[in-house]
């Protein structure tokens, strides 16, 4: 198991944001996190790239990642790991890229803060941009100057040229069109079959995460009220909630 | 105008600056209840359409006729009639209502303006927030004290509370959770069916579609792909792009599911339209004719329009290869 | 939909607030005091006609004690009863200054960026022009023309200041006008007038309450740099600057004659600035719901 929670609490004082008592993503498989908003789930993000103090939050319980537990780590320790072997995008992939700064200097400028020689950045940068199919020279322009999808893309380009070995999404195609979800749905998929990527992908949409997703744990009021495989949840789920969530997906049938 | 036209839009067409974003669309929107769904991407123009309709940007050229009126031509007081027939519905969930004003008082000052009583307005307040599926109590709130469901509905209110005929509903739950989604759209149903509603409901999420619209046109860089209606283009589209939209649509229940027409290339803006049809740089059914000349908008079928050179074929069944026939 | 850090309930506002409290309770406590001591002068000043036309040359430029706390000027005035009396003085031209610039420059900005077009280009030129004199020479030019008293002072730096208000209000008033509320309230049939005045104003004055506590600060300077020139309130008003002009020359030997007057200016403006600081961190990132 790549990523490994356990008893995880995350409190705002007493209100319980998050409280997962058990969920594992493995290599090479992308389990989904889905509820409404409120329901925890981008919390339970934030709790796993260490952020969730920021919020200031108190986090207890532990997170694993390969066996080594990474709360109560230290900044610098963390640091290291978040960004690097963790990687992260988000709903709105505009507001992860500096608009000030070219696409490629935020992208090699990420790549050389963890290490990598000037050189070095500049070739895992372009051999990333490939394997997203994004034609090189976007690199060299300004975010405003690309569209949702093709930031979206650049930001699992990152993730790639980082070789990171863990992938947290929250939400990242709600803001997208259908057929640029659609691509962005099958790039995660790659890297999961190709790149054998632990991928945490959170989501409201439950067709989109039957469509993508191993396996499910679904969230309501920051716990965790049922899990499986998705087919299976889906086929027979426990909770009404569950249900419910089900009932209200729009169908093109009607 | 045509037994049952409420609103016939022809050959429209708006710049935005240099940029021709909707280049020659022609519309149908019956008497209530009815909805006309219009599909699109980024870059589609579709907002831009329904904000041309409601005269909230200038058009460049076309009609639109609004129960035998001329809408581009109207003026003063008849533009003010016109303005509280058709309402627009927000994308933009968190700033379509002022957050220093109780939602209460915001549909309150509308009925206010439009001569209605103090005394009779509270309680007028009162039905309209229940008419959208909200707990009048609700009325003493701040937008930020609303859920996002609860605020789309409340903008909902506000705009039934000069008695529209046309709702024109621009995204309407694009940035909503699917449960409040929902919701939104069973309002929405409800309503169209109690005051006889006609809707125009723009969207890039062909699944929420069905439930609301009877006819369907969907729009690319400006222009309509196809139109028709809503169940029997979904289940046989004309034209490539509903092919490909229909099979970009997530599917919870796997024996649905169609393979992904993935299209090639980022999305296009109306800045770069290509000569020949807009979508033959991503077309997967491209033949050379495409390149050079521009489809016209035609029938194909009783009731059924499109603008593709293959229509006809892709009526039949042709599919891309490797995708699933459907 | 995820809403990340804005969800820690109230957590960042409510650490704002508490440092912005320290900064407001200081600023508004010290506030509170100049207001009482203004309103509270007669009672509390020992020699309540030292700050009118009373004069006592026998007892000038006396040393600090026990009868004359700050001692007295070179006419013999009780220095402590001026200062108190002061507080009646600076701080109200300075509420009417900003008052009239407000007056002026509001409803011109408001204008400005909500119309835009020719209206906005009108009025932002005409602002232009005013904005490209130094503020204290536009003043010093008004007071020349005028006799020099308080209501010249008063209106000369409302005429400088006022262009500053409108460049500031006009970029919120173009923000707010083109959010979807405000052409929800166009196509509701809402008039303008009432657009202006209950969607536009209350959602652009954040940063101009903010501006007008830090101005606050900034007027009283200029009030009091103006009479220290003899262009505003003229002997024997117990204006805080003229009482430091009417010192300067004994400063070496009877300072208290400069520094109590200088004190009072200092604190006075400090406390302003403070409750601007103040409310510009609880105003500023306070309400809108992040997504």
């Amino acid at each position: 198991m790549k990523l490994q929670i356990r008893d995880l609490r995350v409190l705002f004082g007493d209100h319980v944001a998050a409280s997962v008592a058990a969920l594992d993503v493995g290599a090479g498989e992308i389990v989904g996190l889905a509820g409404e908003s409120g329901s925890g789930k981008s919390m339970t993000i934030q709790a796993v790239l260490g952020l969730a103090g920021t919020a200031g939050a108190t986090v207890t319980g532990s997170i694993k990642l390969d066996g080594t537990e990474l709360t109560g780590m230290s900044p610098a320790a963390l640091r290291a790991v978040r960004g690097r072997r963790i990687a992260a995008i988000f709903q709105s992939p505009a507001s992860a890229f500096n608009p000030v700064f070219r696409v490629g200097v935020i992208v090699t400028r990420a790549l050389r803060l963890h290490g990598l020689s000037a050189a070095e950045a500049r070739d895992r940068a372009a051999a990333a941009m490939r394997s997203v199919l994004l034609p090189q020279e976007l690199l060299s322009r300004y975010p405003a100057q690309l569209s949702g999808g093709q930031l979206q893309r650049v930001a699992i380009a990152l993730a790639i040229a980082l070789r990171a070995e863990v992938l947290l999404a929250d939400e990242p195609t709600s803001a997208l069109d259908v057929t640029v979800q659609a691509e962005v749905l099958e790039l995660l998929r790659e890297l999961r079959d190709t790149r054998g990527m632990a991928i945490l992908f959170v989501s409201h949409d439950l067709a989109v995460i039957a469509e993508l997703c191993d396996r499910v744990a679904i969230m309501r009021s920051g716990q965790v009220i049922e899990q499986g495989r998705t087919q299976e949840v889906i086929a027979a789920p426990q909770q009404d909630y569950t249900r419910e969530l089900l009932a209200v997906v729009p169908r093109l049938d009607g | 105008m045509a037994a049952g036209v409420m609103l016939s839009v022809r050959d429209l067409r708006v710049d935005y600056g240099p940029v021709r974003a909707v280049d020659g669309v022609s519309l149908t929107i019956r008497h209530g209840p009815f909805g006309l769904g219009l599909v699109g991407e980024s870059g589609s123009g579709k907002t831009t359409v329904g904000r041309a309709i409601l005269r909230l940007v200038p058009a460049a050229g076309g009609t639109i006729l609004f129960e035998g009126q001329d809408v581009l031509r109207l003026r003063g007081r008849r533009l003010l009639e016109y303005r509280r027939a058709a309402q627009l519905v927000y994308q933009d969930v968190d700033n379509s209502l002022d957050p220093r004003q109780r939602v209460g008082a915001a549909i309150g000052e509308v009925l206010t303006v439009h001569g209605m009583a103090r005394t009779a307005v509270r309680d007028r307040v009162a039905a309209l927030l229940s008419e959208a599926a909200l707990d009048p109590a609700l009325a003493s709130r701040y937008p930020h004290q609303l859920s996002g469901g609860q605020r789309q509905r409340a903008s909902i209110a506000r705009a039934l509370a000069v008695s529209p005929r046309l709702l024109v509903l621009d995204e309407p739950t694009s940035a909503l959770d699917v449960t409040a989604q929902e919701r939104v759209l069973a309002t929405i149903r409800r309503l169209r069916a109690e005051r006889g509603l006609s809707c125009l409901l723009i969207t890039h999420n062909l699944a929420i579609v069905p439930e609301l619209c009877e006819q369907t046109a969907v729009l690319y860089l400006g222009r309509i792909a196809e139109t028709g209606p809503t169940a029997s283009l979904l289940a046989s589209p004309a034209h490539p792009y509903t092919l490909a939209l229909r099979s970009a649509v997530p599917e919870v229940d796997p024996a649905r599911r169609r393979s992904r027409i993935i299209l090639p290339g980022g999305a296009q803006g109306a800045a770069s339209r290509p000569d020949g049809c807009a979508f033959h740089p991503r077309c997967p059914l491209v033949i050379d004719r495409c390149r050079v000349a521009v489809p016209a908008l035609r029938s194909v079928a009783p009731g059924r329009e499109a603008a593709c050179h293959r229509a006809e074929e892709v009526l039949a069944g042709l599919r891309p290869t490797g995708a699933t026939a459907g | 939909m995820s809403t990340l850090l804005a969800r820690a309930p109230g957590v960042t506002a409510v650490r704002r607030a508490a440092r912005a409290n320290g900064l407001i309770t200081a600023g508004a406590l010290i506030v509170a005091v100049i207001v009482v001591v203004a309103g509270f002068a007669p009672l509390l000043a020992p020699y309540p006609a030292d700050a009118g036309t009373a004069t006592h040359p026998e007892i000038a430029l006396q040393a600090p004690s026990m009868q004359h706390l700050f001692g007295t000027d070179q006419v013999g005035r009780d220095v402590f009863s001026r200062v108190l009396y002061g507080a009646r003085v600076s701080p109200v031209v300075a509420f009417f200054v900003l008052l009239i610039a407000c007056a002026i420059g509001v409803p011109l900005g408001i204008a400005a960026g909500y119309f835009g077009g020719v209206t906005d280009e009108i009025i932002m030129r005409v602002t232009d022009v005013f904005l490209a004199f130094p503020a204290l020479l536009l003043s010093l030019a008004f007071v020349a023309v005028l006799s020099p008293s308080l209501t010249t002072v008063t209106i000369a730096i409302a005429i400088a200041w006022w262009p500053w208000y409108t460049r500031l209000i006009r970029g919120q008033a173009a923000s707010v006008a083109g959010r979807p509320y405000v052409e929800a309230c166009r196509t509701l049939g809402i008039p303008h007038w009432r657009i202006l005045l209950r969607h536009v104003l209350p959602n652009s004055m954040t940063p101009l309450i903010v501006q007008v506590s830090l101005d606050a600060g900034g007027v009283i300077l200029t009030i009091s740099a103006l009479s220290f020139l003899g262009l505003g309130a003229q002997d024997p008003v117990p204006e805080w600057g003229l009482m430091v002009a009417e010192g300067e020359n004994y400063f070496t030997t009877q300072w208290w004659l400069v520094t109590y007057p200088g004190l009072a200016i200092l604190i006075t403006a400090l406390a302003f600035t403070l409750l601007g600081d103040g409310l510009r961190d609880t105003l500023d990132p306070r309400r809108l719901p992040v997504r």
